[in-house]
């Protein structure tokens, strides 16, 4: 998918850093699926989260997005949401960034400088596309992946409408959510019959939640 | 090159917290990107107006800057007083600060990203917040500069939904549309005038600011037209930011990319002009033909111009001045003291982010900490 082309002679621009105000639409990058990478199969609720290794001793969030989006607009919306969580659940859930790019530690250095600036707190893990398109398939990016204990997918948001999401079956907000799935992996249940409730719960609804895949 | 992760781990101590302030970033509806984009159209009719020229590149006198912040020259120049911490809530978190000095005992603490407007002493209590994240009346979407008004309350001017939001002393917020629509902020004029500052959509040069006559909602006179060359005007166009400080019957004015301090009588009549000799130099606009659709050549470009932030007033009348150079997700702060005909008083490179000013004390962003609600409050040394 090519970008939108910028008008000539704009540098462009939605950030409005300090005496600098957006400009052009241009600079929009594709928060859309991999391009041009033969995929494996999309990871579904229910499945591990693939690529990445979880602590396993929490709920995690994981937050998966072009590491180029770092210079753009499109990620503040879903970094007020993660601040905002942060903020009310602290080190209860985990947080991972998984970023999508071809630079390596440049994309890493680049994604964690964005975090700092969004006072947000997270591991950060750099996948190339080829190993995102095997590990996420054709996945659409920007987009929170919520997991068990396990490491299991129980539930996935579109990141840019997370204030907006509920949960299919007790139509708890994000935050909510993840609060009852901390408490409810630390008081019991864990392990094989967390997930396969969690499993049996979620699978019934969650993919006909608007904007997940 | 030192990226903004290094730089941060090697100046600041304690990384084990979420970290600090950097540029905006936000996202705005296309209506706005248009209309901006029909401002920087060529050429125009300046209202007899001079333009606000943009500099010439130069030869640097900073040298580049291995650290955001160069704490010797720092503490060589000023006196830490105390350290300040802003409170922090479930209802208040500093995230991307803009902040004024109400003039009456209270930081007004805008935060664009989190949709905001958070009402500090100046002892760091917390003590209102105005506003949240929407789109409904008393609601924000992009809050940029929040100023007192004579009533006692606090209009903000909200840059995304193109409109300014009043919050009187008491009762509800009143949300007012206004003739400009990149509108940044408002400052009470008296007798129901405000200063505004923001552009016009379909001006074919750029002014950045306005007498506002609210009750006729009618804009007296607009002036500081954008000054650069036609072919550069696309490019200037991502440099909004006007900034000005109320003196009396006085309006001092800046744009982001003119290295000259406006002196405005509060009808918009120009009265004076003094150079700004910045400690380091505008960079050059690039002109007509250029397509930067690269998102990191982009953000070099914007690296390598110098931003003209706000102008301060001190105690005894001499002028503080701030600018900055952005540095991908963070920025070196400049600053320079001049005295009321323009004299250089004294300059320093790579100071930190100058918040506020109270008196003859600087609220500092402290460059030891990660986080953005911890200050210095500060004093010239020598200035006592």
């Amino acid at each position: 998918m090519e970008r939108p082309r910028e008008a000539a002679g704009s540098l462009g621009g939605c950030s409005g850093l300090y005496g600098r105000l957006p400009v052009t639409v241009a600079m929009l990058l594709c928060a859309c699926a991999v391009p041009g990478q033969p995929g494996g199969e999309a990871p579904a609720v229910g499945d591990p989260v693939p690529a990445v290794a979880l602590s396993g001793d929490r709920p995690a969030l994981v937050w998966v997005f072009d590491a180029r989006e770092c210079l753009g607009c499109n990620l503040g919306d879903p970094a007020r949401t993660v601040r905002a969580l942060q903020r009310s659940l602290g080190d209860r859930v985990e947080f991972l960034v998984v970023a999508v790019g071809e630079r390596g530690d440049q994309d890493r250095d680049l994604v964690v400088g964005f975090l700092a600036s969004q006072r947000i707190s997270a591991r950060v893990v750099v996948l190339s596309r080829a190993d995102y398109a095997l590990a996420f398939g054709r996945a659409r990016l920007a987009v929170f992946h919520i997991t068990n204990r396990e490491s299991v997918i129980v539930a996935k948001v579109d990141s840019d409408a997370a204030d907006a999401w509920r949960s299919p079956s007790d139509s708890l907000d994000l935050a909510t959510y993840l609060q009852a799935l901390a408490e409810r992996g630390a008081s019991a249940g864990q392990g094989m019959r967390e997930r396969s409730v969690l499993q049996q719960q979620f699978n019934e609804g969650v993919r006909n939640n608007a904007g997940t895949e | 090159m030192a990226t903004a992760e290094t730089r941060q781990r090697r100046q600041k101590q304690g990384i084990n917290s979420p970290a600090r302030s950097g540029p905006e970033r936000c996202k705005l509806p296309g209506r706005f990107i248009c209309l901006l984009m029909l401002s920087a159209v060529p050429t125009c009719d300046t209202a007899g107006d001079p333009p606000a020229p943009a500099a010439p590149s130069g030869t640097p006198t900073a040298s580049p800057d291995t650290e955001l912040v160069d704490m010797a020259a720092f503490s060589e120049s000023f006196e830490v007083v105390r350290s300040l911490i802003l409170e922090e809530t479930d209802q208040a978190m500093t995230v991307r600060p803009l902040v004024t000095n109400d003039g009456h005992g209270q930081l007004l603490v805008s935060e664009p990203m989190e949709g905001q407007v958070n009402i500090f002493g100046f002892d760091g209590e917390l003590r209102a917040v105005l506003g949240r994240r929407g789109e409904g009346p008393g609601e924000f979407a992009f809050p940029l500069i929040a100023h007192p008004t004579s009533d006692g309350g606090v209009v903000v001017g909200d840059v995304e939904l193109s409109r300014l939001t009043f919050f009187p002393p008491k009762g509800d917020p009143e949300v007012v549309a206004t003739p400009v629509e990149a509108i940044q902020s408002a400052q009470d004029l008296g007798d129901g005038r405000y200063l505004l500052a923001g552009t016009i959509s379909g001006e074919e040069q750029a002014r950045f600011f306005h007498i506002w006559d609210r009750a006729a909602d009618r804009l007296e006179r607009s002036f500081l037209p954008m000054g650069v060359p036609e072919e550069s005007r696309a490019y200037a166009s991502s440099f909004q930011g006007a900034s000005a400080t109320l003196e009396h019957d006085t309006i001092w004015a800046v744009w982001a990319l003119s290295d000259t301090l406006y002196k405005f009588d509060t009808q918009g009549e120009l009265l004076d002009r003094l150079p700004l000799p910045l400690a380091r130099p505008m960079g050059e606009l690039p002109r007509v033909g250029g397509v930067v659709s690269d998102p990191e050549a982009r953000q070099s470009l914007f690296d390598r111009m110098t931003e003209v932030f706000g102008v301060y007033i001190l105690r005894s009348g001499d002028l503080v001045v701030q600018s900055l150079q952005s540095r991908e997700f963070d920025a070196v702060w400049d600053l320079l003291i001049i005295d009321r005909q323009g004299r250089l008083i004294w300059s320093a490179a790579n100071m930190p982010r100058l918040f506020a000013l109270e008196e003859d004390l600087f609220y500092f962003d402290d460059p030891a900490s990660v986080l953005p609600n911890r200050w210095l409050v500060a004093r010239r040394k020598g200035q006592e």
